[in-house]
């Protein structure tokens, strides 16, 4: 147990409590712009796609956009099955097994 | 009556409970592969009870990513509850704010699905809310158990590169992510996103290029719709 963790841990709470409670607790009915209920659409997608893309298109920390990229490779196989299953389970398996597929050929 | 309520809330939310299940075996596992110890795996479920949030935050966690960023990017992810906190607010605006700040704290993906269903499909002018009480304390019950197993397994496993475990985080958000593309916008939004953030990544020093590229897509994305529907509009 380490306590910049725990803080991390609890500042984290924090911030998630406040979205969760702020307009349910005190905004009863109020009506907000269009736009915001707009932009907040688009956050959670735009988020996670940041995460994703540098980890797939910058291995090791430089960027390898080639087909002998098993991260690249493994991200397909990985949305592909999403598309056509909508298992997500049984999509990161595949994506997983693909990637140490892979590691053994490349 | 409000037991009835309670046991219907869980009843309902049966099926999420379930299905959260490999989320919170996968999100125990990569948090203990990222370094975290079992208690901090543990109190993170129990303290921010937000899956995508926790994901987000191991994987930062591993890329060595500071306190401060993971927090911005916790807020940022979390926002979308202002909007199911909103829509929810006609069912339940005569309760106390006592009983808000309890329903506020379990209002997860999943609980809320459910609750909003039953509410809307409810003749009632108000809503009982027990009813997400039970459903929030069954997702509560099911996250933590299962993130607990999770990090159990993930302290077994030693070589996780040869497991192919450094995959299993983007292959979960990717499967978070692509069903969730539902329009050209959104996958704009995400295309948008991911170039900056590489572009950032490589260009930036820090970790800044996870909220730039945030910012710069979510921007478009809200741009764009406004012009679709001016041209809609003026058809």
């Amino acid at each position: 147990m380490r306590i910049e963790y725990i803080i991390l841990i609890t500042l984290m709470g924090i911030v998630t409590y406040i979205t969760r409670a702020s307009f349910l607790v005190f905004l009863k009915n109020t009506d907000l712009p269009k736009v915001v209920y707009r932009s907040l659409k688009y956050i959670p997608v735009a988020i996670l796609a940041a995460l994703i893309f540098p980890g797939i298109f910058t291995p090791q920390g430089k960027l390898d956009i080639s087909i002998t990229n098993p991260y690249i490779v493994a991200g397909l196989v990985t949305v592909i099955s999403v598309v056509i299953s909508k298992n997500s389970v049984l999509s990161i398996v595949l994506g997983i097994l693909s990637l140490v597929g892979l590691r053994q050929f490349l | 009556m409000a037991s009835n309520e309670f046991s219907l809330g869980i009843k309902k939310t049966m099926p999420f409970m379930i299905g959260v299940i490999p989320f919170g075996l996968a999100y125990g596992i990569m948090a203990s592969q990222a370094g975290l110890s079992l208690f901090e795996i543990i109190f993170m479920s129990l303290v921010v009870f937000a899956g995508s949030a926790q994901f987000m935050a191991v994987g930062m966690i591993q890329e060595g990513i500071g306190i401060i960023f993971i927090v911005i990017s916790t807020l940022l992810i979390n926002l979308r509850h202002l909007l199911m906190g909103l829509s929810l607010t006609p069912y339940l605006n005569k309760l106390k704010s006592k009983w808000l700040c309890l329903l506020a704290f379990g209002m997860v993906d999943e609980s809320y699905a459910s609750t909003i269903s039953h509410y809307q499909n409810d003749s009632t002018d108000q809503a009982d809310p027990y009813f997400m009480l039970g459903s929030a304390a069954g997702m509560y019950i099911s996250w933590v158990v299962c993130s607990t197993v999770g990090a159990l397994i993930g302290h077994l496993i030693k070589d996780p590169l040869s497991w192919g475990l450094d995959f299993a985080m983007p292959a979960t958000f990717l499967s978070i992510i692509i069903p969730q593309i539902k329009s050209l916008q959104i996958f704009i939004v995400f295309v948008v996103s991911g170039v900056c953030a590489v572009a950032g990544y490589l260009l930036i020093p820090g970790k800044w290029y996870i909220i730039l590229a945030t910012v710069i897509a979510t921007i478009i994305g809200t741009i764009l719709e406004t012009a679709a529907e001016k041209s809609r509009a003026a058809l």
